[in-house]
């Protein structure tokens, strides 16, 4: 089921239903991300926890956008990302920081892959 | 004068549905719409207008589609609307033949997301538990206890429409544990089984179910057509 063009045919009600429950499958994966990118942002620092919910918001935006605007945007927050927890109270080691900072970038290519 | 409950009423009814449904010139001509939105432009207008009158280019997939499925089940309800008291049970409830699928294939853990959305699914879900056997069967064995008493004649037919049914619902198993791409033959060869039934036997219920039955396989036909260009077809939302 590639395209229509591919497929002139068409596809029947199974195919469409399996489509219909991967596309929820698919909603249900990116919540999870979400839950666990919190919980690993949270865990790092508390600002963290506020730029990954500014993140979410900016999610939104992104799917409404082109890639290259997806890539400047995952690029930003990453950096925020870094920023924030590296000016914790809570002095961080480099590579906790560097992780953070990893997990909230790939928790948006991830949002981005599946939705 | 005739209405509303009365046979011959209903049978009339039907026939001339039967006469509106879409021919395949109006198929291929809707064929060259690539684009969901002149899709939907095109439609308006023919025989396919009944169902795209409500849908709009922006929707997601599921919107097109529940949408899709409470635009049936509204059909199916306003045909046995035509029908006597003690048939109208069994009609609407063929109405539940389209979900059949989603039933099957639905994530028991996403059952409260599809519940939001679409609740006669869930309720459907209900009454044809998995593990129950083919669904098809669960389906079939729940439609029989609806039906008041009928005469051997109608109990014929209908064991007719029933045998197409399970007949096509094997073959098209095999087909896809084998091989794909044969989902629509099978639907055309049942839908030309169908027609010849209907042409058979004239009268309700079995003409209803009948009616119905083709009614579903020209909405999958137009689902496909839809989602396919919702999904892959050129500049989502706009005319080409």
């Amino acid at each position: 089921m590639a395209s229509h063009r591919q497929t002139p045919d068409g596809v029947g009600g199974d195919a469409i239903a399996r489509l219909l429950c991967a596309e929820r499958a698919a909603e249900e994966a990116v919540a999870d991300a979400r839950r666990e990118a919190d919980g690993v942002v949270a865990a790092a620092h508390a600002r963290a926890v506020a730029i990954a919910e500014r993140t979410d918001r900016r999610i939104t935006r992104i799917h409404a956008g082109s890639a290259e605007v997806t890539a400047s945007v995952i690029a930003a927050m990453r950096d925020q990302a870094r920023d924030a927890v590296s000016r914790s109270e809570r002095p961080l080691p480099p590579a906790a920081i560097e992780e953070a900072a990893d997990r909230v970038a790939d928790w948006i290519l991830g949002a981005e892959e599946v939705s | 004068m005739s209405g509303p409950g009365d046979l011959s009423y209903a049978q009339a009814r039907i026939q001339s549905r039967h006469g509106q449904r879409p021919d395949e010139a109006l198929w291929a001509r809707l064929d060259a719409s690539k684009s969901l939105a002149r899709y939907l432009d095109d439609a308006a207008g023919t025989a396919l207008e009944r169902w795209t009158r409500a849908l709009d280019a922006r929707l997601s997939t599921r919107e097109l589609e529940v949408t899709l499925r409470r635009s049936f089940r509204a059909y199916a309800a306003d045909l046995a609307s035509w029908l006597p008291d003690r048939w109208r049970a069994g009609v609407s409830w063929a109405a539940s033949l389209v979900d059949l699928p989603l039933v099957e294939a639905m994530d028991a853990r996403a059952r409260a997301r599809w519940a939001e959305e679409d609740p006669d699914l869930v309720l459907l879900a209900d009454v044809l538990p998995a593990g129950d056997g083919p669904i098809l069967a669960s389906w079939t064995r729940r439609q029989r206890d609806l039906w008041p008493r009928i005469s051997s004649a109608e109990r014929v037919a209908l064991a007719e429409l029933e045998s197409l049914l399970q007949h096509h619902d094997q073959a098209a198993r095999a087909a896809a544990a084998h091989a794909e791409g044969e989902s629509w033959r099978l639907r055309r060869e049942l839908a030309v089984d169908v027609s010849r039934h209907f042409r058979r036997h004239p009268e309700p219920p079995s003409s209803a179910l009948a009616h119905l039955l083709l009614v579903a396989i020209d909405l999958e036909r137009l689902r496909s057509a839809l989602l396919t260009r919702a999904l892959f077809g050129p500049d989502r939302g706009e005319a080409s």
